[in-house]
């Protein structure tokens, strides 16, 4: 999309969609694509299974157009149905019994490790090393506490906001929100 | 610095990072957080605890070219679902009009030929200058403002009154229709 052409809120776009607009799709796909990603790839700490998670998120969002209210912006939805198909694919994982942990934030693809080797700037590595802790210290959380940071630290929505999103009472909402944040305060300054 | 006073502005520390304190009290956790550098820590590391999250994950040139890859058969899907601006019927789009049964008519005639439509529609004028219907159309009763004279309503026209004009021309083409099939027939065996 160039920047002369006018930026059309998410409202219209969802308006245009319902009228097969597929560029109007597009442009959904462009705004939102990679926060639900990144969403997903923080509550669950596996790339693959956000992307999955995400292709799911706008799947629904097709199969939901007749249904949804038009907003100023599509992010409150998108986010709720990223946050309960999280939740969800969390305590199946937990069911199952699996516990992978993807603690350098990536799969361990081979082009990953090379490009770390190439990596030399200290302060860099430094910077890597805070945020694989961080994303080793996300995935000791339980899926809620996960929940209630990643839209506290990221997204900066207020405690009743966070509360009314996930269901849970305003004083539940903080007391994982502290917990949580003591915990990840520990793994970022080195577990001391 | 007092101990006393580091487990006072404990509990605040956390609202204080986050800028959820009012003025007042953030005003006495900074006072406190000048002379206590313990404390000056911990804010330091709670606010490093949420920029480091909103910080990860980092996406790469490879994902970004896995995005786009993922995002096609998004797309397509959405194609499948509305297919040239259709699609599962959308509650409160507007429809198609219906058609009328003239267009279908016209529908079902077109692979007539064309002089034959043209005979047939010759003849469908001037049947409709003759007031003669196709469509068998339910009268009302005339409606007649209070005061004018109401004209006598006109009796519902029958075949008959169809013009001597129309029917040769309407006669004409089925004619016309019967030799082309009849001719098919033969040259088909």
């Amino acid at each position: 999309m160039s920047v002369s052409e006018p930026v059309l809120p998410d409202r219209d776009l969802v308006l245009l969609c319902r009228d097969g607009a597929e560029n109007a799709y597009r442009a959904l796909l462009d705004r939102h694509y990679v926060y639900v990603l990144k969403l997903c790839w923080r509550m669950t700490g596996v790339r693959d299974e956000a992307m999955d998670l995400t292709q799911e998120v706008f799947t629904r969002l097709i199969t939901s157009l007749p249904r949804l209210q038009p907003q100023p912006s599509l992010r409150p939805w998108l986010r709720r149905v990223a946050l309960n198909l999280c939740l969800s694919a969390l305590s199946a994982r937990r069911r199952i019994g699996q516990a992978e942990v993807c603690v350098n934030g990536q799969d361990g693809d081979g082009e990953f490790g090379a490009r770390d080797r190439v990596d030399q700037v200290a302060q860099a590595v430094m910077a890597r090393e805070r945020l694989s802790r961080v994303a080793a210290a996300m995935q000791s959380l339980s899926p809620v506490q996960r929940a209630v940071v990643i839209l506290k630290a990221v997204d900066g929505l207020s405690h009743g906001h966070i509360a009314r999103i996930l269901d849970l009472p305003q004083g539940t909402v903080k007391s994982h929100l502290s917990r949580a944040r003591t915990r990840l305060r520990h793994a970022t300054s080195g577990g001391e | 610095m007092d101990r006393t006073d580091c487990a006072r502005v404990a509990p605040l520390l956390e609202p204080y990072a986050d800028g959820d304190l009012p003025e007042v009290l953030a005003a006495g956790v900074e006072a406190h957080l000048r002379e206590c550098t313990h404390c000056a820590r911990t804010v330091v590391e709670l606010t490093a605890v949420y920029s480091s999250l909103a910080g990860w994950p980092t996406l790469t040139s490879a994902d970004h070219t896995l995005i786009e890859a993922r995002q096609e058969p998004l797309a397509a899907y959405y194609r499948a679902c509305y297919p040239e601006a259709g699609g599962p019927a959308p509650a409160g789009a507007p429809r198609a009009p219906r058609k009328s049964p003239w267009g279908v008519l016209v529908d079902r005639l077109r692979p007539v030929p064309r002089f034959m439509l043209g005979a047939l529609a010759r003849g469908g004028k001037a049947a409709a200058r003759a007031g003669w219907s196709f469509v068998r159309v339910q009268r009302t009763r005339n409606v007649v403002p209070a005061g004018r004279l109401a004209k006598p309503h006109t009796a519902p026209r029958s075949r008959s009154a169809l013009p001597r004009r129309a029917w040769s021309l309407l006669a004409r083409s089925a004619a016309i229709a019967r030799r082309v099939t009849e001719r098919g027939a033969l040259a088909l065996g």
